[in-house]
């Protein structure tokens, strides 16, 4: 019994301990991801309003021609929802910003690390 | 003797001596012209009115021996009067008159043995009060004696007249006639017997002219004249007997009664001459001075008789019938508007003219014939209305080459023409029609057979052993087509074109009416019909037979404007139509129809073609590919529009096309292909299919609908729009691939580098399927089954829009033994290398594996449903951009996908035991599955599965993970529950060739414990919850 009641505490402890150590959430500010960004031939750009493009140069001609998106940035957690073309549906994925200054966007989609650079 | 005879002589010669002595004392001594002349100047006071003078008159003996005669030397009568061409009536150098001056003497008889006038001009004028030059003998005392006319003499005998070198002018002004005689040479013998004279006239004319009402007949002619006569002085009655007459050394035979009647005041005439044989020539001559008009351009030669005669009362209000018999032979005939010449024309002519009428005059032509070179001519005609406008009747029979008809061609037609056409023919016309070539005036009618008919016009032959051919003019029957019925039969009629062009025409019959083609003032109008037995054709290998072809035509022409639009218009019909060229037939069944083509109501500067046909029954025949209908009918109305740019706005349609109860059959499909109906009208801006159906052994499709706004869509003003309705009660999608299965190729082909580069090649130069911009169409399908593999999709209902480069396959519904299934696609071609194509797709109650038979592609997005088998629901929607050879732009993908099930089994396979060692799965589990639901997105060239878990026994394990198209894996699987006390996971990372499973900690734990649930896991779930509503609200409430 002695025993068991040393594990519980050691839990709490470890618990507390985990928790005590948790780093606190990254805030990033949405205003800075405004505008367009590049990574090789891919390009996002960010509204104000809340929509964007997203589009490689490497396979469409003209610029700002790509799949039209909703985001948000809530915290680190950039949501962007792609919004077919054929349906209208809303295509739903979650990054983890990373780094996000006036120049630089970095983050990841759950696998892999992509980095941005603001374009003017 | 010989002193007998000396002593004769001697005596006679005395006598003569004594008796000139006495002749030369009676003229020199007693009756000298000294005592003579005033003799006679006194005796002609007393016996004349008017001015005269005498010159010498002296007594003759010798001059007018045995008879003692009076010569006066200068007698000169005149007489003035107005409007007459001399005021002279006798003018004479010298008059002799030898007398019997015994019975002068002793009986006061005065017998004129002869009297001579040498030199003399004498003028017989009569003005128009009927006043005469001549009336110049005074009158009795007594004015108002009213008994006859009595001599001063006994008796008055004239035995001889004789004029030499004189002139006698005859000039009747209310008859207006002059008759001159110059040159004159005339012996007139008189024997006497009471009052009648009986005699010989002998008289010669250096010129002889006679003009008579406005008209000159003979303009100095010669005229000779020998005749005997009589004349009786108490009836004043002259009778030429058996007279000869020349007239421009032309002789006839003459015989004349002049009878001047006291008692009825008129003059009877009876006059009858004939001609010898006569040359043309001067008959011409003589007949060109009064009618020169109409005898101008001709020449002839040749000989004829005239014959004439001149009969009937000259009185007050009556005058004289000439009639004349012209009988020619051996005559030549030129004219210069007649490009042949005619000769061994014969024939007979009379002419009939009544004086007292020129409206009664004729002239009748009877046996006449004539050649020419090749043809002849025979016939008789009546001419009336000679002073006016002459009438002409003619009845002509002809045996006429038609080598003859060459000269009337244009010249620079190169047409040769030959046969025999032998007719008969009547024309009725007045000369001023015939000047005025006032053809629509004239009445001509005629019915000709030709013979041996070949005409050759460039390549063009026609031959026709027999040909009837009947006109009329005018045409009675229609005023339209007043000008000329004409009507043209033949059994056999072969033309030819070129070489290889060929028609035979049967029985064939043409009747032709026209309006008048040579009066440009008004449209040229042609009507007809035709109609024959039958028509072979051939053009190199294509060859056709007409059965019993018949028809009716109408044709209009503005010949004043070139540019106004012709109409045409034909009806036909026939029994038959049959034609083969190679290997391709067709008979049709009673083809019958109408063709027109005129100016547009609309715009009659615009031509507008229609076109109706009928056909109760058609066969064609292409190799072993058959055709075959029942009753077709086209109603097409084309208007044709040139100030329209665009080749589709020139041609501006109307009708509807039916056809019923056709069938195709081919050897390239083995069932027969069936057309129960086709029926569709076609405005400018309309095309509605009533109905179109087909049918294929157990398939059957049928198309409706229409297409509007064509024109302004044309013009780019508008879109096209189109709204179809797609039915069909069963489509056999098995036997329809079967059948066409190589359709177009008769045998498979080894794609060599050559043909394939070609087909490359090809592709790339037809490009990409661009959708067209500037149409809204829609195409409603309801398919009720369709047999697909061994399934059978039901109730396949959905609509295919078409919007300005948008084509939309809308929520198509269909029902397999499989799924109920519903498709939603689309594709927009904005540029030839950038297209866009996406699919929403949801297969309901749908079988894992016949899901990744029917959509292979799933495999590359979810390759783990290769391990799963059972029933589930999918949902996928997936889109991307392709390039102009429709290869995948990665960037530009973007997709999601849902799949859902129960009960699902987990196949055995090499990975699955690989992974349940890792994860310490017992060796008895069962692969059976509870229940899955997995949600996956694909976002460019990666596919994303969202943590979804997996009940299997007692197992739970939650996967997610990442995966390229290069089929390049970066998954997790978290053991979350199961028999062992620690929870696992493992990583399965690589390739399908390299994959790597190792052991890691459990990322999910929690995931399915909602007490314990991390805030990733609840982010990770709604957007799995988001995923799949977006998906699932697409699908379609049935």
């Amino acid at each position: 019994m002695k025993q068991k009641i040393n594990y519980l505490l050691a839990l709490v402890f470890i618990a507390i301990a985990m928790v005590s150590c948790m780093p606190e959430d990254d805030i990033f500010d949405e205003t800075l991801l405004y505008g367009k960004w590049k990574s090789g031939t891919e390009f996002y750009r960010f509204d104000s309003d809340g929509k964007g493009k997203n589009w490689d140069a490497a396979e469409t001609e003209e610029d700002d021609e790509g799949g039209s998106f909703t985001w948000t940035l809530v915290k680190a957690d950039l949501t962007v929802i792609r919004i077919t073309t054929t349906t209208g549906s809303g295509i739903p994925h979650t990054y983890t910003v990373l780094e996000l200054t006036s120049s630089k966007l970095k983050f990841n989609d759950g696998f892999e690390d992509q980095t941005f650079s603001k374009v003017n | 003797m010989k002193k007998v005879l000396k002593v004769a002589l001697i005596s006679l010669l005395s006598i003569i001596a004594v008796v000139v002595i006495a002749v030369g004392i009676l003229s020199w001594v007693i009756f000298t012209p000294e005592k003579l002349t005033p003799i006679v100047r006194n005796q002609l006071d007393k016996m004349l009115i008017c001015e005269h003078q005498v010159g010498d008159v002296e007594l003759t003996f010798f001059s007018t021996f045995p008879q003692f005669g009076i010569q006066i030397n200068g007698l000169l009568i005149k007489n003035n009067m107005p409007d007459a061409p001399s005021d002279t009536v006798v003018n004479a150098d010298k008059v002799i008159a030898s007398l019997d001056f015994k019975a002068l003497w002793k009986k006061n008889e005065l017998i004129i043995n002869e009297l001579f006038i040498d030199n003399a001009f004498i003028l017989a004028y009569t003005d128009s009060t009927g006043r005469s030059n001549y009336d110049i003998m005074r009158p009795d005392d007594e004015p108002e004696d009213t008994t006859a006319f009595k001599l001063p003499f006994n008796q008055l005998v004239l035995d001889k007249i004789e004029l030499k070198n004189s002139k006698i002018i005859y000039h009747d002004s209310p008859m207006d006639m002059v008759l001159t005689l110059t040159g004159l040479d005339a012996n007139v013998n008189m024997n006497w017997k009471g009052d009648l004279i009986n005699g010989n006239l002998i008289c010669d004319a250096d010129a002889f002219s006679f003009y008579w009402d406005e008209t000159d007949y003979v303009i100095e002619n010669s005229l000779q004249i020998n005749s005997p006569y009589s004349f009786d002085l108490d009836k004043f009655k002259l009778i030429l007997d058996k007279g000869k007459l020349c007239l421009n050394n032309m002789d006839f035979d003459v015989d004349a009664l002049i009878h001047n009647r006291s008692v009825t005041d008129d003059i009877l005439l009876d006059i009858v001459f004939n001609s010898v044989e006569l040359p043309t020539e001067p008959v011409i001559n003589l007949m060109s001075v009064p009618y020169g008009e109409y005898l101008e351009g001709m020449q002839i030669d040749g000989f004829t008789y005239v014959n004439g005669s001149l009969k009937g009362i000259i009185g007050d209000s009556v005058l004289p019938v000439f009639a004349l018999n012209i009988d020619f032979n051996k005559v030549k005939f030129e004219y210069e508007s007649l490009p042949y010449k005619l000769f061994d024309m014969s024939g007979k002519a009379d002419v009939v003219m009544d004086l007292n009428d020129g409206d009664l005059w004729f002239v009748k032509v009877y046996d006449f014939k004539a050649k020419t070179g090749k043809s002849s001519l025979s016939g008789s005609a009546y001419v009336d209305q000679l002073v006016d406008d002459m009438r002409f009747d003619i009845d002509a029979s002809a045996s006429f080459n038609l080598i003859d008809a060459k000269p009337m061609l244009p010249d620079d037609l190169s047409m040769d023409i030959k046969g025999l056409a032998i007719g008969k023919a009547k024309i009725k016309f007045l000369y001023s029609q015939f000047r005025d070539d006032q053809y629509d005036k004239m009445f001509i009618s005629g019915k000709f057979n030709v013979k041996d008919l070949a005409v050759d016009y460039d390549t063009i032959s026609l031959r026709s052993h027999s040909a009837d051919v009947a006109l009329n003019m005018p045409n009675i029957k229609n005023k339209q087509t007043s000008f000329i019925d004409l009507d043209i039969a033949s059994k056999l009629v072969d033309v030819k074109m070129g070489k290889s062009t060929n028609a035979l025409l049967k029985n064939l019959a043409v009747k032709v009416a026209t309006s008048n083609m040579l009066d440009d003032s008004k449209p040229l109008i042609a009507k007809g019909n035709f109609k024959g037995k039958d028509v072979e054709a051939s053009m190199d290998n294509l060859t056709a037979l007409i059965g019993s072809p018949n028809g009716d035509f109408y044709v209009e022409m503005d010949m004043q404007d070139s540019t106004a639009i012709p109409v045409f218009d034909c009806n036909f019909d026939m029994s038959s139509l049959a034609a083969s060229m190679d290997t391709i037939q067709i008979k049709v069944a009673n083809p019958n129809g109408k063709f027109v083509y005129k100016a547009d109501a609309e715009d009659e500067k615009r031509p507008f073609i229609q076109l109706k046909y009928n056909s109760s029954e058609l066969f064609a025949r292409m190799g072993d590919t058959q055709i075959d209908t029942k009753d077709i009918s086209v109603d097409a109305g084309v208007a044709y529009d040139d100030k329209q740019e665009s080749m589709l706005l020139q041609w501006i349609p109307k009708g509807f096309v039916k056809m019923k109860e056709g069938t195709i059959s081919t050897p390239q499909i083995a069932s027969t292909i069936q057309i129960p109906a086709i029926d569709f009208d076609f405005t400018p801006d309309e095309y509605l299919i009533r109905d179109s159906r087909l049918v294929i052994d157990k398939s059957d499709f049928q198309l409706t609908g229409q297409l509007t706004n064509v024109r302004p869509y044309l013009k780019d003003e508008g879109l096209l729009k189109g709204d179809f309705n797609f039915r069909s009660h069963t489509t056999d999608v098995n036997h329809l691939m079967d059948l066409f299965s190589g359709f177009g190729s008769d045998e498979p082909q080894v794609e060599t580098i050559e043909s394939k580069s070609e087909k490359e090649a090809e592709t790339e130069s037809s490009g990409p399927f661009m959708v067209p911009k500037g149409v809204d169409i829609s195409l409603y399908t309801s398919i009720s089954e369709a047999l697909v593999s061994k399934d059978t999709a039901r109730n396949v209902q959905g609509t295919v829009t078409v919007k300005d480069g948008v084509m939309v396959l809308e929520s198509m519904l269909f029902t397999t033994s499989a799924a109920k299934m519903q498709l939603t696609g689309m594709y927009k071609s904005p540029r030839r290398n950038h297209l866009f194509t996406g699919i929403d797709l949801h297969l309901l109650e749908i079988e894992i594996p016949e899901l990744l038979k029917l959509i292979p592609d799933v495999d590359t997005i979810m390759p783990m449903l290769r391990s799963f088998a059972g029933t589930g629901e999918f949902h996928l929607t997936m889109e991307t951009y392709l390039d102009s050879a429709y290869n995948l732009k990665k960037s530009t993908l973007l997709g999601a996908a849902s799949v859902r099930g129960q009960d699902l089994v987990l196949l055995d396979g090499e990975t699955f035991t690989e992974i349940a060692k890792t994860l310490r799965f017992n060796k008895k589990t069962e692969n059976k599955i509870d229940s899955l639901s997995a949600e996956f997105t694909v976002i460019k060239n990666n596919v994303y599965v969202y943590p979804f878990l997996i009940v299997m026994d007692k197992y739970k394990a939650v996967v997610d993970g990442r995966h390229n198209l290069d089929m390049n894996f970066d998954y997790h699987i978290s053991l979350v529950d199961s028999p062992l006390p620690v929870q696992l996971g493992v990583d399965v990372k690589g390739n399908l060739d390299d994959m790597k499973i190792r052991p890691v900690k459990c990322k999910y734990a929690n995931m399915y414990r909602p007490a314990r649930r991390t805030e990733v896991d609840t982010k990770k779930l709604e957007l799995r919850n988001m995923i799949y509503k977006a998906l699932s609200d697409n699908v379609r409430e049935e």
